[in-house]
C-alpha cells in the first residue's frame, strides 16, 4: 500500500513537471481576438499625428481589474489595435485593483519593469521624481483635445509624463423618497439632515465619513465648495487649518448628530434606504440601476458653502523608462486616449468618464441625467496635491484629525490646527 | 569484509585510510547522514529565509522606497519609530493593539480547541462528521471570510445584532465601535481554530489507551484523569500550539487587512482600533512607500518574538516527566 | 443489585448527550455562516440585504423561493477560470508532496540523528518564523528572479517547497516514537534511511496528515506570493483570478460567496481523504 502511494507520489511529480514545462514553454497562445466590428476610421485626429514609424513587435501593459463586463471590451479594443498594426501584440496583465501598486512597486524593487501600464494620478509625480517614467514624446497629441484638469495630473515641472485614461469625481447621491428636492447649500443640507433623521425607524441623515482614509480623500472636496485648499504647494503653505476647512469639518460634526454611525456603517445603508444622502462617484450607478430597483434615487452636486467644488479622481497611464519598446507603448495609449476607444475605455471598462474633451457632449450622454450631473460636477473637481508624503499625511494625520473631531475630544478647528503642526513637521515647510 | 577496497585504497591513496576510517566509525556516520538529511533545508534556508532575512536587516538601515536605489540612514527609522509620534504616530499604538489581541485570542483559542478536541475525542459515531464541520473555517479563504463576518456583525441586518434583538438586548455595532473590535477579531480567530483542534486531537490520539484503562481499574473519575494523565501528556501539543500560537498571532495579518485595510479605505479601522502591527508595517510598505522602516519595523517584532518563545522555551514545560 | 449498573448506565448515556450537544452548538456557530455563504451564492445581489437575515433565497418583491446559479455562471464564464484551477491544482499538489518529503526529512534528523549543532540549528530555523513576511517580500522575489524561477509555475513551486512550521510539528512527533523501537532495528542491521522510511514515517501517519492538509489549504488560498511573482495572465492561480471579481468599488458578496464556494470544494474533499488518517493513532503493537 505504502509503495502504491509513494510511486503515485512520484507520478504526479513526474507529470506536473512535464506540464508545467510545456505550459511556462514559449508557446505563444492564441488571443482570444473578438472579432473587431467596427471599420478603421481614419478620423481627422489619426492623420494630425505624424506618420507613424513601422509598429511591431510586444509590449506588457499592465491594468486594475477592469468592471466585470469590461475585460472582454479591453480585448476588442486591443484586437483592433493589433489589426490597426499588424505584428504588434499587447500584453494585457489584470490586477486586482488593491494590490496593484504592491505588485507594481515590488516587481520594480526586483527589477522587472512593465513597459506601460495604469497608474493612479497622485503617484505620477513620485514616479516622476524617481526617475523611471518617460515623458510623453513630442507631437504624440494635441493637448487641446484633453480635459485640462486631468491632463494636469500628468504635469510635473511643466512636462507630461503620462498621458489620462479616465476621470471621475464624486457627488451627492440622495434618496428622493425621504429628501424631495436636494441641498444647494450647507445650510439647506443640515435642515434636511435634522428633519430626515429618525432613529425610530433607523434612517441616518447621511453618510458621514469616518476619521480613515477614505474620509480624508473625501475631506477636499468639502474644503473646495468652502473655497479653501488643502496646500498651497507654489508657497509651501499648508491651509487645510483655515477657515474653509474648519467649517468643512464643522459642518460633517453638525451632520454627525443625525446620522448615527450604527446606521451609516451597515452594508448598503444607502441602498436598503436606511441613509438619505451619501457621497459617492460614478462607480454606484451601475450597481443602484441594476440590482436596487425598489430605491428612488438621484444625483446632485456636491451643496456648496460658497462655490461648487469636488474631488478629482481617476487613472492615467505611463509609459517607463526601461521599456523596451517605447514607440509601440506609447501608439497603444495615444490609441486609448482616442475618441471611440476612450469612451468605451473609460466608461465601460473603467466605470469612470472619458477625458477627450470632444465626448463631453455626445449621444452616451443623452437622456442620462445622472452622468450629466456627474460631467458638470467634473467641471469644479479639483486634483490632490502631489507632494511625496501625502498619502501619508492623508493617512494619519488628516484622518486623525476627522476621527478626533467626529468623536469629540477636540473640536475642528484645534485637530485640524494640531494636524497642520504635524504636517508641516513632515513637509519640512 | 570491505578489505578489498580498502586495500586497494590503502595501496594507491595513503591519506584515504584515514579518511575511510573516520567515515567507518559510527559517530561520524550518525554526522554525515544528520547534515545529507538537512540538506535540502539548508539549501533552502540559505537562498529563502537567511538571505532575505539579512537582507530585510540591512534594508531597516535605509531609506528606499523600493523605485530607486536605497539610501543608507543608519539609525534614523529606529530613532524615528521610537521618538518621532509626528512622523509615525501609531507606532506605540499598533503594538498595544496587537498585544491586546494576541493576550485575548491564544488563550481563548487555545482552550476552546482542546475542549472541542476532547468532545470529539470521547464520543464514538460521527467523529468524521464534527471534524469536517468545525475545520470548514479553516479552508475558507480570508476574503470569504471578512464578507462572512461583515454580514454576521452588521449593526442593521447582521446575524448577531439580529439574535440580540429577539433577545431585548441592544445591538452592538460590533465592527464599528472602537472598543468591540479586538473583541470581535479574537471571536473570528476562535472561530476557525480547526487546525488547532487538529493538532490536539493527534496529540490526544498519541496518548497510550493503556493509561486510562489502568486508570479506570483504580477508579479514577473524569476530571483527574483529565489532570493526572491527559493534560500531562498533553504537554508537548500545548507547547507547540503555545509558541505557534504566539508568534502567529503577533503577526496577525490576513483577516486584519481584508478587513480593516488600505483596499476599502480604512486605516485600521475605527480610531484605529485594529491598526495591528503587521498592516502598520505593511502600510508603510506599499502605501507610504516606506520600505526600509517597514523593514526596522519587522526587525523590532523580530526581537520581542524571540524574547518571548526565548522565555517560553525556558519556563513552559516541553514534556512531561 | 440491578439498579446500581442501570443507574451508571443512564449517567454515562446524559454525559453522552451532553457531549453531542455542546458539540452541535459548535457545529451551528461555525457551519451557519457557511450556509450563510452557500445561500448567499445563490441569491440575486438585490435580495442579499434583507432586514431579516434569510437563509433561503427569497425574492424580495414577490417573496417566491427560489435558487439562481447565475452567480456560478458569471464566475466559471470568467475567462481563465479552468486554467487557474488547474494552475492552484498543479502547484498545490506538487508542493504538499515536496513539503511532506523534505521537511519530514529534516524533522527526522533534528528528533533523532545526532550531529553537532543539531540544536543550535533548529532554534535558528524557528527563529525565521518570527520574521514578519512584508519585509522579506522584495528580496525573496529577487532571489526568485536570480535563479530564473520568475513568472514561472515553478517560481510558486520551490521558493515554498519548505515550511519551518510543519518542521516543528514533525519533529515534535517524531520525538514521541519509542527510542526503543529505533534501537532494536538498528541492531536487527537497518540504516538510518530504513528507520526514517519504514518506521518512523508510517508511526507519524497523523502529523503527516496534517501537513497535507494545513499545506494544500494555505497554498490553495495563497494570494500573495503568485501575485508578486506571476505577470502571465494564463499562469494565475485561483485565489488570484477571484481576486479579481472580488475588488473593485462596490463589494460583491455573491459572486464572492460563489467564488469561494467552489473554491472550498477541493480542500474538503483533499480534507475528508487525510483526516481519517489523523483518527489513527500511534500504534504501539509494534513492541509486542
Amino acid at each position: 500500500m505504502k509503495k502504491i502511494l509513494l510511486w503515485s507520489l512520484v507520478l504526479v511529480i513526474c507529470i506536473s513537471m512535464t506540464a508545467t514545462l510545456s505550459l511556462a514553454g514559449c508557446k505563444k497562445a492564441a488571443e482570444e481576438a473578438a472579432p473587431a466590428e467596427e471599420v478603421e476610421e481614419v478620423s481627422a485626429e489619426e492623420e494630425e499625428e505624424a506618420p507613424v514609424p513601422e509598429l511591431e513587435g510586444e509590449i506588457s501593459f499592465w491594468v486594475y481589474e477592469p468592471i466585470p463586463e469590461g475585460l472582454a471590451v479591453l480585448d476588442t479594443l486591443k484586437a483592433k489595435f493589433e489589426q490597426q498594426y499588424p505584428g504588434t501584440t499587447i500584453d494585457i496583465l489584470p490586477i486586482p485593483k488593491g494590490d496593484f501598486n504592491p505588485k507594481l512597486n515590488t516587481a520594480i524593487a526586483a527589477g522587472d519593469v512593465p513597459d506601460a501600464s495604469y497608474l493612479d494620478q497622485p503617484l505620477v509625480a513620485l514616479f516622476v521624481r524617481d526617475g523611471i517614467i518617460d515623458p510623453v514624446p513630442d507631437g504624440l497629441i494635441n493637448e487641446a483635445d484633453f480635459y485640462p484638469g486631468a491632463l494636469n495630473t500628468n504635469r510635473v515641472n511643466d512636462e507630461l509624463y503620462g498621458l489620462p485614461l479616465s476621470q471621475t469625481t464624486i457627488a451627492l447621491y440622495y434618496n428622493t423618497d425621504l429628501v424631495p428636492t436636494p441641498p444647494e447649500t450647507w445650510d439647506e443640507m443640515i435642515e434636511i439632515a435634522k428633519n430626515v433623521y429618525d432613529p425610530d425607524k433607523e434612517i441616518a441623515a447621511f453618510n458621514v465619513p469616518q476619521g480613515d482614509g477614505w474620509g480624508a480623500w473625501l475631506f477636499p472636496a468639502f474644503v473646495a465648495t468652502a473655497g479653501g485648499t488643502m496646500l498651497d504647494e507654489s508657497s509651501r503653505e499648508v491651509t487645510f487649518a483655515e477657515a474653509p476647512a474648519v467649517d468643512a469639518l464643522s459642518l460633517w460634526v453638525e451632520l454627525l448628530k443625525y446620522s448615527p454611525i450604527e446606521i451609516s456603517t451597515a452594508q448598503n445603508a444607502f441602498q436598503t434606504g436606511h441613509v438619505a444622502m451619501m457621497i459617492s462617484g460614478p462607480w454606484e450607478l451601475g450597481g443602484l440601476r441594476a440590482e436596487w430597483p425598489e430605491l428612488n434615487w438621484d444625483v446632485a452636486l456636491i451643496p456648496k458653502k460658497v462655490q461648487w467644488g469636488s474631488n478629482i479622481g481617476g487613472d492615467n497611464a505611463v509609459v517607463y523608462k526601461d521599456a523596451k519598446n517605447k514607440d509601440l507603448a506609447w501608439a497603444w495609449i495615444e490609441f486609448l486616449t482616442e475618441d471611440e476607444n476612450n469612451l468605451e475605455l473609460s466608461t465601460t471598462v473603467m466605470g469612470n468618464f472619458p477625458i477627450n474633451l470632444a465626448l463631453s457632449t455626445g449621444d452616451w450622454l443623452n437622456g442620462d441625467s445622472q452622468l450629466q450631473t456627474f460631467m458638470e460636477q467634473m467641471k469644479y473637481a479639483q486634483a490632490r496635491p502631489t507632494v511625496t508624503e501625502w498619502l501619508k499625511i492623508n493617512d494619519e494625520i488628516i484622518s486623525r484629525a476627522i476621527g478626533d473631531a467626529l468623536a469629540g475630544t477636540k473640536t475642528p478647528e484645534k485637530s485640524l490646527i494640531d494636524a497642520a503642526d504635524d504636517a508641516r513637521q513632515i513637509l519640512g515647510w | 569484509m570491505r578489505n578489498n577496497s580498502s586495500d586497494l585504497l590503502q595501496v594507491t591513496y595513503p591519506q584515504s585510510k584515514t579518511i575511510l576510517r573516520w567515515c567507518q566509525r559510527s559517530r561520524n556516520r550518525e554526522w554525515l547522514l544528520g547534515y545529507l538529511f538537512i540538506m535540502p533545508l539548508i539549501v533552502y534556508f540559505i537562498l529563502f529565509l537567511l538571505y532575505p532575512t539579512i537582507a530585510a536587516f540591512i534594508y531597516g538601515f535605509t531609506s528606499w522606497n523600493m523605485r530607486t536605489p536605497p539610501v543608507w540612514v543608519g539609525l534614523e527609522n529606529y530613532k524615528k519609530l521610537f521618538f518621532d509620534r509626528v512622523a509615525y504616530p501609531y507606532f506605540w499604538h499598533s503594538f498595544t493593539v496587537t498585544l491586546k489581541y494576541v493576550v485575548l485570542a491564544v488563550p481563548t483559542t487555545m482552550s476552546v480547541a482542546l475542549v472541542i478536541a476532547l468532545l470529539i475525542n470521547s464520543i464514538r459515531r460521527m467523529q468524521t462528521f464534527f471534524k469536517v464541520c468545525l475545520y470548514l473555517p479553516v479552508i475558507t479563504s480570508a476574503v470569504a471570510v471578512a464578507a462572512i463576518w461583515r454580514w454576521v456583525y452588521d449593526p442593521l441586518y447582521g446575524l448577531l445584532n439580529m439574535v440580540l434583538k429577539a433577545l431585548h438586548i441592544q445591538k452592538v455595532n460590533w465592527l464599528g465601535e472602537p472598543a468591540f473590535v479586538i473583541p470581535s477579531l479574537v471571536i473570528i480567530a476562535t472561530w476557525s481554530l480547526g487546525s488547532s483542534m487538529l493538532i490536539y486531537l493527534a496529540g490526544l490520539k498519541g496518548i497510550p489507551k493503556q493509561y486510562y484503562e489502568a486508570a479506570l481499574i483504580d477508579g479514577v473519575n473524569g476530571w483527574q484523569q483529565f489532570r493526572y494523565i491527559t493534560w500531562p501528556l498533553l504537554q508537548p501539543t500545548t507547547f507547540f500550539l503555545l509558541i505557534t500560537g504566539f508568534i502567529g498571532s503577533f503577526q496577525v495579518f490576513e483577516i486584519i487587512y481584508v478587513l480593516y485595510g488600505a483596499g476599502g479605505g480604512s486605516i485600521g479601522g475605527p480610531r484605529q482600533s485594529a491598526l495591528t502591527y503587521v498592516l502598520y508595517i505593511y502600510n508603510h510598505a506599499f502605501r507610504y512607500y516606506e520600505m526600509g522602516t517597514a523593514c526596522a519595523m519587522s526587525f523590532i517584532l523580530f526581537i520581542i518574538i524571540v524574547i518571548i518563545t526565548i522565555i517560553q522555551f525556558k519556563y513552559v514545560r516541553q514534556t512531561y516527566e | 443489585m440491578c439498579d446500581k449498573p442501570m443507574s451508571k448506565m443512564s449517567k454515562f448515556q446524559v454525559k453522552k448527550l451532553f457531549v453531542y450537544l455542546v458539540l452541535s452548538l459548535f457545529v451551528i456557530w461555525t457551519v451557519g455562516p457557511f450556509i450563510w455563504m452557500v445561500s448567499t451564492s445563490l441569491k440575486h445581489y438585490g435580495d442579499i440585504f434583507t432586514p431579516v437575515p434569510q437563509l433561503i433565497p427569497r425574492d424580495k418583491i414577490t417573496g417566491q423561493v427560489y435558487v439562481t446559479l447565475e452567480n456560478y455562471h458569471y464566475v466559471i464564464e470568467m475567462k481563465g477560470l479552468g486554467r487557474a484551477f488547474l494552475n492552484s491544482l498543479l502547484v498545490t499538489i506538487v508542493v504538499t508532496a515536496f513539503k511532506l518529503f523534505f521537511d519530514s526529512l529534516a524533522a527526522y534528523a533534528f528528533a533523532r540523528i545526532r550531529f553537532p549543532g543539531r540544536d543550535f540549528f533548529f532554534f535558528i530555523v524557528i527563529s525565521s518564523m518570527m520574521v514578519p513576511g512584508v519585509a522579506l517580500l522584495v528580496p525573496r522575489v529577487y532571489i526568485t528572479r536570480l535563479l530564473g524561477l520568475y513568472n514561472s509555475l515553478w517560481g510558486l513551486i520551490i521558493p515554498m517547497s519548505m515550511s519551518v512550521f510543519d518542521i516543528f510539528l514533525l519533529r515534535q512527533f517524531f520525538l514521541n516514537i519509542p527510542v526503543e523501537l529505533e534501537e532494536a532495528s538498528m541492531i536487527d542491521g537497518a540504516s538510518r534511511w530504513d528507520i526514517y522510511w519504514r518506521i518512523a514515517l508510517p508511526l507519524a501517519k497523523p502529523a503527516l496528515a496534517l501537513v497535507a492538509i494545513t499545506s494544500f489549504t494555505w497554498h490553495w488560498n495563497d494570494l500573495m506570493w503568485p501575485l508578486v511573482i506571476l505577470t502571465d495572465a494564463k499562469k494565475y492561480t485561483l485565489p488570484l483570478a477571484l481576486a479579481l471579481l472580488a475588488s473593485g468599488q462596490a463589494p460583491r458578496p455573491h459572486y464572492i460567496m460563489a467564488g469561494a464556494t467552489l473554491t472550498v470544494i477541493p480542500i474538503m474533499i483533499i480534507f475528508l481523504i487525510f483526516q481519517r488518517q489523523i483518527l489513527e493513532g500511534i500504534s504501539i503493537t509494534g513492541l509486542k
